[in-house]
């Protein structure tokens, strides 16, 4: 099947590993990044994704997507979608049912994207960086998604993989990861493992037995939204609140490049307050005549997160009564995600555990990359003794069930019960004659289904006419590997199988999966143009560049006639001042202009010469490593 | 080298016998104990430890058998059953019927149902 890599696809950060030869490698990407910015930005030319969409974010923030994990398997109506919509400088629309769709300006023409095609171009940037380093193509994937991640977010995620032309061979959950990545090259001895994974948008906590090699997950808890952005969010208000005061008649929020600038100097602060104890913000020309400068303490961030802090023990407590764990038995509390290192994240987790210090053996920004490169060795059949008794045993987050009489949620896969797993259930008709049921799906933890998510309604239909209580449909409810649920039906008498269908509003039909891989198939082709536009400027600069290195070449210039001298640079200056005055042309422009260089203008005067050689040799092998840094930078 | 290469066969035509055999193991077994190897008096650590081992042979990201899924699923249930001292005591008393039991417990969703229009039924 070639190789299969892991990705971490994270809120605000990705990383790529495989494992290889008896180990796990993180792969850099071009910029020579271990982590890549989970970022999509469109300019009127070009699609940019990673460190360089990142990059120009302030500049050009409404066609730069960000966060599509906090949107993808969300309904626009979901009150954390609002809530996070007021601070994000794209757009964001709800479709024709109720998901959202971002919304950017590509060539003057409004495009909507789903949050799985934005994933989905992540996932494409990461298989890339993959391939670029392996030489081979790519299909197959490990992607990993946090834990507590519903049906619908499992589902979506894993149909950006398929709209990126990928094989997603395994959803893995990210702390289960995290705990491999810790666990690998431990001694034989039992243990109870808690995986504390605070991300960049997402919080979970997984209680795990190590022995042996067999990872068990026990108990899974968390928030898919609790992570760093949120404390980043926190400070942000912190410091428009500052500037409202300081600025009567100023709102920063009216300026999306002005939140854009807020939201990369509060992230930077946050970093910096994890090693200090107080750090300046500084920005310059916030706003027409607004500079701020602020003083910003430990204390007072630990202040205004307090809550969220907090939040975080919840799980932490929750995990242990599921698994009827005490806090004594815990051997290691293993910290993952870059906002465990946060002060008092740590010292909070140390007061609750009695006084134990957290484990922070394993490099909280890769430790889930790498998990998933070991589960995707697993499953590509590697053989290595390594990994050739490693085996995951992981659980469902959430508990899955039916709803009945009054509105009361029928359990039918509780939660923390390991995966794959199918259960059946047996019904009977309520009337005679009757030849269909409709029940709703559920998954959630309340005890009225109307609190929980509605998964679907299915329908059964398609056996015989029979009086009441007598026929008896069985459906089975299918947990796969992944945490995706499937259900099928059978009427035992009659022994036909029952028609079931499924209406769920957060699936993507296979008919629109179609649609969007041939949709990113086209974004290949336009990439592929701006590489091949951006190969032929570089083509051109560099025959100019090597032109005027040879002009300066003493030898040749004795020799030289004073007339060609000055004919060749006078064109070479008439390219030069072209290619600095207007913006971008066709690669067949570049390559006219390169050949009228070549054939008419300067070359036949330096074949004169007989230079021309030393021209190809100067040019020869800078070519492609030039044109690959300007694409990226 | 062309020794190496029929052992490579010889020890990938070993490994799926050993495959299919672990998977028949489970789904042939009479009843959910036997499908954990364990007696009717095995504890609750024996299970789990039965679990863990079985899981190696039969869990489908290590055994490539078609039926390795629903082997894993009943070894599954087989742990979860034998698990929970009521589940157990209720299978145990009854195996053939415990699953339809277990069922005819659940509420029929009345409320849930679609009618028929008089005319058709």
């Amino acid at each position: 099947m070639g190789p299969v890599v892991g990705v971490d696809l994270g809120t605000t950060y990705s990383c790529v590993a495989i494992f290889q030869n008896g180990a796990v490698e993180i792969i850099a990407n071009d910029q020579g990044n271990r982590v890549t910015p989970s970022y999509v930005a469109f300019t009127d030319s070009e699609r940019l994704v990673g460190d360089a969409a990142k990059t120009q974010a302030a500049l050009n923030p409404a066609n730069t997507i960000y966060d599509t994990k906090r949107l993808i398997g969300r309904q626009f109506t979901d009150p954390l979608v609002q809530k996070d919509m007021k601070l994000w400088p794209f757009k964001v629309v709800p479709d024709s049912s109720g998901k959202p769709l971002i919304q950017v300006t590509v060539d003057g023409a409004k495009k909507s994207l789903t949050p799985q095609e934005v994933s989905s171009m992540v996932l494409g940037k990461m298989r890339d960086t993959a391939e670029a380093y392996l030489g081979k193509e790519v299909k197959n994937m490990v992607v990993t998604v946090p834990a507590y991640f519903n049906d619908a977010q499992r589902q979506a995620t894993k149909d950006a993989g398929a709209i990126a032309g990928l094989n997603v061979l395994r959803i893995l959950n990210e702390p289960t990861a995290a705990a491999i990545a810790f666990g690998l090259d431990r001694s034989h001895a039992a243990e109870t493992v808690l995986v504390f994974d605070l991300g960049g948008g997402t919080f979970d906590v997984s209680l795990l037995s190590i022995d042996s090699g067999v990872f068990e997950v026990l108990a899974t808890a968390g928030d898919t939204h609790l992570g760093g952005e949120d404390l980043d969010a926190r400070l942000i208000q912190h410091l428009i609140g500052i500037v409202k005061k300081k600025y009567p008649g100023k709102d920063p929020t009216t300026s999306p490049a002005a939140v854009q600038k807020l939201r990369r100097e509060a992230e930077r602060a946050k970093r910096a307050l994890s090693t200090k104890t107080e750090v300046r913000v500084e920005i310059e020309g916030l706003l027409p005549g607004v500079d701020l400068s602020e003083m910003v303490t430990r204390a007072k961030f630990e202040e205004l997160c307090a809550d969220l802090f907090r939040q975080t023990l919840l799980p932490v407590e929750k995990v242990l009564e599921d698994a009827a764990i005490s806090k004594s038995d815990v051997s290691e509390v293993v910290l993952v995600g870059g906002s465990t290192r946060i002060p008092k994240v740590r010292s909070m987790l140390k007061r609750f555990f009695n006084g134990k210090e957290p484990n922070t053996s394993i490099n909280p920004d890769e430790a889930v990359a790498f998990g998933a490169a070991v589960q995707a060795g697993v499953l590509s059949g590697e053989r290595d003794k390594k990994i050739q008794d490693l085996l995951l045993l992981d659980v469902a987050p959430l508990t899955l069930g039916i709803e009945t009489t009054g509105g009361v949620m029928a359990a039918i896969i509780p939660r923390n019960t390991v995966i794959p797993t199918s259960k059946t259930k047996r019904y009977t008709t309520a009337e005679d004659g009757q030849v269909a049921v409709t029940n709703k799906v559920f998954e959630g933890e309340r005890p009225l289904s109307q609190d929980n998510r509605l998964l679907g309604t299915f329908e059964l239909s398609g056996f015989p006419a029979m009086p009441r209580g007598e026929a008896q449909i069985d459906v089975t409810f299918d947990l796969d590997a992944n945490g995706i649920l499937s259900v099928s039906a059978r009427e035992v008498t009659s022994g036909t199988e029952a028609k079931i269908t499924i209406q769920n509003a957060d699936r993507l039909s296979p008919e629109d999966v179609e649609r969007m891989v041939n949709e990113a198939a086209s974004y290949k082709d336009a990439d592929a143009q701006a590489l091949g536009r951006v190969e032929a400027r570089v083509r051109l600069e560099q025959y100019v560049h090597a032109c005027r290195k040879l002009l300066k070449d003493v030898e040749l210039r004795n020799r030289m006639l004073e007339e060609d001298v000055l004919s060749a640079t006078s064109d070479l200056d008439t390219v030069d001042a072209w290619l600095d005055d207007s913006g971008d042309h066709s690669a067949a422009e570049y390559d006219e202009r390169l050949a009228e260089l070549r054939d008419n203008s300067v070359g036949p005067v330096f074949e004169r010469y007989d230079v021309v050689g030393q021209l190809h040799r100067a040019r020869v092998g800078l070519l492609r490593v030039a044109a690959w840094r300007t694409v990226c930078a | 080298y062309e020794t190496v290469e029929a052992r490579e066969v010889e020890r990938k035509i070993q490994e799926r016998v050993a495959h299919m055999a672990a998977t028949r193991r489970v789904l042939e077994a009479a009843d959910l104990f036997e499908v954990l190897g364990v007696t009717r008096t095995a504890t609750a650590a024996e299970i789990k430890q039965a679990f863990k081992r079985l899981s190696r042979e039969v869990h489908p990201d290590k055994n490539g058998a078609d039926e390795a899924v629903e082997a894993f699923k009943r070894l599954n249930e087989a742990q979860t059953t034998l698990s929970d001292p009521r589940e157990r005591e209720k299978y145990a008393g009854n195996p053939c019927s415990y699953r339809c039991e277990a069922v005819t417990l659940e509420a029929v969703t009345r409320e849930a149902v679609t009618r028929v229009p008089a005319e058709m039924a």
